[in-house]
Parts: C-alpha cells; structure tokens; sequence
C-alpha cells in the first residue's frame, strides 16, 4: 500500500529530468573454505528517478529495487526496496518519506559511524556499501541554514541485518547447532529509532558533525542458548553520540569519526557478548591526484582493543577498467583483510572480478577468527538497459 | 588627502571592473539559478563524457554525470570553494579540488564554477577598439585557476578568450569561448575549446547542449544529493 502511494504517477508535475534504467545480473562467489560456488544469485534492479523544480517547491521521486533469486540454495526471491521515496525541497527545508538509506558517515573497511542502517552479511563483511546497506522505512528530514544543516530521521520500520545464511560458507554455527541466518524480521511501529544529525561546514573547509541517535545494536549479535542449542539474533535498543570532521589541507583531506554508544553489547570470546560502554574512533586520510584516489585510515574500537590500521587505492578515468586494491589489518592482533577489485565496464555489460583474503586470530580482540587465510573469488556480470 | 582620493579611485576602479566582470560573467550565466546540459569531447575518448549541472550563485553547485556509463554516478557537489565526488561502488563521497582533472583537459571548477566576479579582482592590462585584456588574480584560495588573462571584445564585452595561469605566472591552459549563438535571450558561447600547454596537442571541447533558468532550492545542494 505505501509503496502504492510512493509511485503514483506524477503527471500534474512536468518532470525537469528523469532517468530509467533495468540492470539484470548474476553475482557467485566462491569461498576456498566451502570449496564450491557459494551464495550465487540471480540479481533484477530496476531504478526510476525523477526531479521536478518549483518555484516554491521542488520534488524528487526515487525508485530502486534490488530483486535476488537464489540459485545456490532455496531461500526465497527477496525484494528488497533500496531507495523507494517521495521527497519535497523548498529553499530552506526537505523532507523525504520512504524505504531510504540514510547517508551517515561512509568509509571503507568497518563502517563506524554508520548506526542508522542495517546491513547485509549474507557474505559477512566483503561486499562494499552499495551491496551491503539495506533500506529501512522512514522519515529523513533536513533543514539549511547557511553553512549549517540539521537532519532529523524518524524510522518507523527499522528493517534489520540480513545475516549469513544457515549451512553457507559464512555460517558462524558452523552447521553445529540450531542458527536461523538469512533476514531477521523486526516488526512495524514497535520500536522506532530517531535521532538528529548536524553538520556545519566552517569558512576554511572545516566541515564538523555531530549525531545523537537511539536504535538497535548494530552489527546484530546472536544469542545462544545452552539449553536448546538455538542460535538467534539480538534486539536490543542503544544510545549513540558521534562526532566527525573533515579538513581540507591542498591536494589532502584529513577526516575523524567518534562514536560512543551506551551500555552497547560487544563481542567476547566465541559467539557470546556482553553489555558495555562502547568507545570507538576513526583517523583518515584521502589524497586525490590524477586518476588515483588514496585512502589512509586508522580505527579503533577502545572497549574491546582492536586496533585496524587500512589503506585503499583506486584508480579511476581509465576507459573501461577501475581497479582498486585494499588492505585492512589489525595491527596488534593477526585479523588481516586484503581485497583487489577490478570493475569492467563495456557499453552495457559490467563484471566485476574481486579477490578476498581473509585471516584471523582467535582472541577476543579480532573479528575474523573463524576464518585461517581464506580466499574468497567474486564474479558479478550484469547486463543493464 | 591624497591617500583618500587614491583609496577612492581604487573603489572605484575595483567596482567599476567588478561590473564589467559581471557583465562578462552574464554571457556564460543566463541567471542566478540555472542549469545546462553539456557535453565535453576529448581526443581518444570514444564516449564523451556528459553532465547535467545545476548552478545556484557563485557558490553552489550540483553535477550529474549522464555518461560514460561507467562513469555513472560520479557526481560532484561544490559549496562555496569545497568540492566532493561521489564514489557510488563504495557509496562514499570523496572531497577533491576544483582543479582536478574531471576529464580530458577540463577541470571539475571548468563546468561547475561559471562566474569570475566575486572570485577575483580585474585589472585592464590593455584595450583597443577591437578587444580589451583584463588580468584577473584570485580573492580566495582553493579557485581552480589562480590567474586568469582574459580577452573580450572592446563593444559587448563577450569573452573571446582566456589564458589561465599558475601563481607563478606560467600559462597552463587555454580557452576560447566559441559557437555564439542566441540562448535565453542573449547571444551566448555554447563552446569553450581547452587546450592544455602542459600537453602538447591536448584539448578538450566543452560544448553547452541546453541551458535553462530554474530555481533550485538550496536543499539540494547537500551531500545527500551526490547520490
């Protein structure tokens, strides 16, 4: 019904510009561990997107989905709603309604700041943002004051994280025990998250933010239960405060994160967690010249002493080839991550060709434990009109 | 009292030639809000590369990138001297300079900055009946060129030409502002041929498609819109 009333044609407007387009692809990856094709699909995305502009009022109109049918397994098609919103802009306010996915810090490796979306982990931590954040159903307004922009978000439907799948070759059971995987269902209207962002970019290019937001913990965590052997996730509501700033200094761009989190649950050993005061932070780096664009970034998460230090290079302006290499590692623990994309893109046929390396300890203060030097291939061939 | 009759033709002379950039300004500006449409071609580049720009003031402005196609979604936001790209595979928007390359030999600043009043202050280095020389030199940092020489006819003021310089003086780029034809009520240069000194025999041409006046809200030029 409310995707209904989202897409009702818009003819008493004349659309200033519009762009449609139908991308149809086949996305596998291969996990040595599993030692076959794992978590392959069948991928449908069409998008729609019109702007209109008033002189009062100006309205955009977003439509994209993200339709997987599985063939690796018998999961079911999901539909997955990425950007299905109506939005009015006047001069000083916007309010957008929808299925959205919120803008909230966005960088490579773990995302930090990020709180207000959830994620898909059906292939645990590899794929980049554009796979990896799913939409929620909200209300995501703004207002402008000169340098100054102050964003409100209320979130009906908080949506959830789509976990790996049970028996997949990210199944953190390891087939031993009774674990559900796959999209974990929260209801409507039950428990909403809201919160407020700022952000004030300041004469010489200092751009400072500022967040305050109540949702659920993010990444989900699972709970076991001895006496019945299942494995099924957590929903449990936290406050988060954040702070970020970037800085342009000539060809460099200096940018932080802060987030603390009250009373968050943290990883202990194994699958169990704990209640705790969840200190985390972010220092990057970005130098842009030529083609290339260099990453450099240092993050921490201080409540359980995991310490990543990452670097990223992409180039970009070749004709039909973007690779990028990335290398994210803890530097006092052995989780290590390395990751070499190559994007290539011929008139409609795109095909993305990406290498993961994945190993990990088996301390408290690493993520990646349950994987030893692991090798993951994706190949992703999508056909867009 | 001589200081004071100086500093007062100094006024002067600063806003009489800020009116005259102004006027300058207007044959590639139809309005204080607008967008166009444009193409850029480069030797070698099979696809040319297209944009849809929405400018707003002197300081704001949104670019959509309409083709290569993969090179969808790249787009740029400028607020005030500040420039970011978006990176859609990785869903992050990147801050970059207004005289980076954005393709073949245009800088991002070549389509999204399209006014000099304000950004600098002019002198007349020469004039005859034909054309006028002004010397413009930047009032901020970050610009994307920090000296520009610019050539215009002596009766309407149209730009015929610019040489843009590095802080040193060193002329690094050419353009010449060509096709004028008569768009939204002024005849206007739908064609700006760059050529690069740095690289022999390199040039790009930056071809205005359609331009319209509209008035965008200043909600969109936020970095959400990148996406």
């Amino acid at each position: 019904m409310i995707l209904f009333f989202l897409l009702i044609p818009f003819s008493l407007f004349a659309q200033d510009f519009s762009s449609k387009s139908f991308t149809a692809g086949l996305r596998s990856s291969y996990f040595t561990d599993g030692g076959k094709f794992d978590n392959s699909f069948q991928y449908y995305q069409p998008e729609y997107q019109d702007e209109t502009f008033g002189e009062k009022y100006s309205y955009k109109r977003n439509m994209k989905f993200r339709v997987f049918d599985y063939v690796s397994s018998n999961e079911h098609v999901i539909i997955d709603p990425l950007d299905v919103s109506f939005e009015v802009l006047s001069d000083k306010t916007s309010f957008q309604v929808g299925f959205l996915r919120y803008r909230f810090s966005e960088t490579f490796g773990f995302q930090l700041l990020d709180v207000a979306n959830p994620r898909d982990y059906s292939e645990y931590v590899f794929n980049d943002l554009s796979w990896a954040k799913r939409s929620v159903f909200g209300v995501n307004s703004r207002f402008k004051f000169n340098s100054l922009e102050v964003q409100l978000i209320l979130t009906l439907w908080p949506n959830a994280d789509r976990l790996p799948y049970k028996n997949s070759a990210f199944d953190i059971a390891l087939g031993a025990f009774d674990y559900q995987g796959g999209v974990h269902q929260r209801p409507w209207l039950e428990n909403p998250e809201y919160g407020a962002r700022f952000k004030y970019l300041f004469q010489n290019g200092f751009d400072l933010g500022g967040l305050a937001y109540h949702h659920f913990t993010r990444p989900t965590f699972n709970q076991f239960n001895i006496s019945t052997g299942q494995i099924r996730p957590t929903d449990k509501m936290v406050n988060s405060l954040g702070a970020s700033g970037s800085y342009v200094i000539q060809d460099w761009v200096l940018r932080g994160d802060l987030l603390f989190t009250a009373n968050d649950l943290i990883s202990g050993e194994g699958l169990a967690y704990k209640e705790a005061n969840h200190y985390q932070s972010l220092l990057g780096v970005d130098r842009t010249w030529g083609d290339y664009v260099l990453g450099l970034q240092t993050q921490s998460d201080f409540s359980n002493d995991r310490h990543f230090g990452g670097v990223r290079l992409e180039k970009n302006n070749l004709a039909s080839w973007k690779p990028s290499v990335m290398l994210f590692r803890n530097y006092q623990a052995e989780d290590r991550w390395f990751q070499i994309k190559n994007q290539f893109a011929f008139s409609n046929i795109k095909v993305d060709l990406i290498y993961d390396n994945i190993d990990g300890g088996n301390s408290s203060k690493e993520v990646f434990g349950i994987y030893k030097n692991n090798d993951r291939f994706l190949v992703d061939v999508s056909l867009n009109y | 009292m001589k200081t004071w009759i100086s500093i007062f033709f100094l006024s002067m002379s600063l806003w009489a030639h800020g009116d005259l950039l102004k006027e300058v300004d207007s044959y590639r500006n139809p309005g204080e809000s607008y967008s166009m449409a444009v193409t850029i071609k480069s030797p070698g580049e099979s696809d040319p590369a297209k944009f849809l720009v929405y400018l707003k003031g002197n300081d704001k402005t949104l670019v959509k990138v309409l083709g290569p196609k993969n090179n969808l979604g790249r787009n740029m936001l400028m607020i005030g001297e500040n420039m970011w790209v978006y990176v859609p595979n990785i869903r992050r928007s990147v801050r970059v300079s207004l005289n980076q390359k954005l393709t073949g030999e245009a800088a991002n600043g070549d389509i999204s900055r399209m006014r000099w009043a304000g950004d600098y202050k002019s002198t007349v280095e020469s004039k005859n009946s034909k054309e006028t020389v002004l010397f413009l030199e930047a009032l901020k940092e970050n610009l994307t060129y920090a000296k520009i020489r610019v050539w215009i006819s002596s009766a309407d003021k149209r730009p015929l030409k610019a040489d843009f310089l590095t802080l040193s003086g060193k002329v690094i780029k050419t353009a010449s502002y060509e096709d004028y034809k008569t768009v939204l009520g002024k005849n206007r240069p739908m064609k700006i041929h760059i050529v690069d000194h740095l690289k022999k025999d390199q040039f790009s041409d930056i071809i205005i498609e359609k331009m319209e006046n509209k008035n965008f809200p200043d909600t969109l030029f936020v970095e959400k819109s990148l996406e």
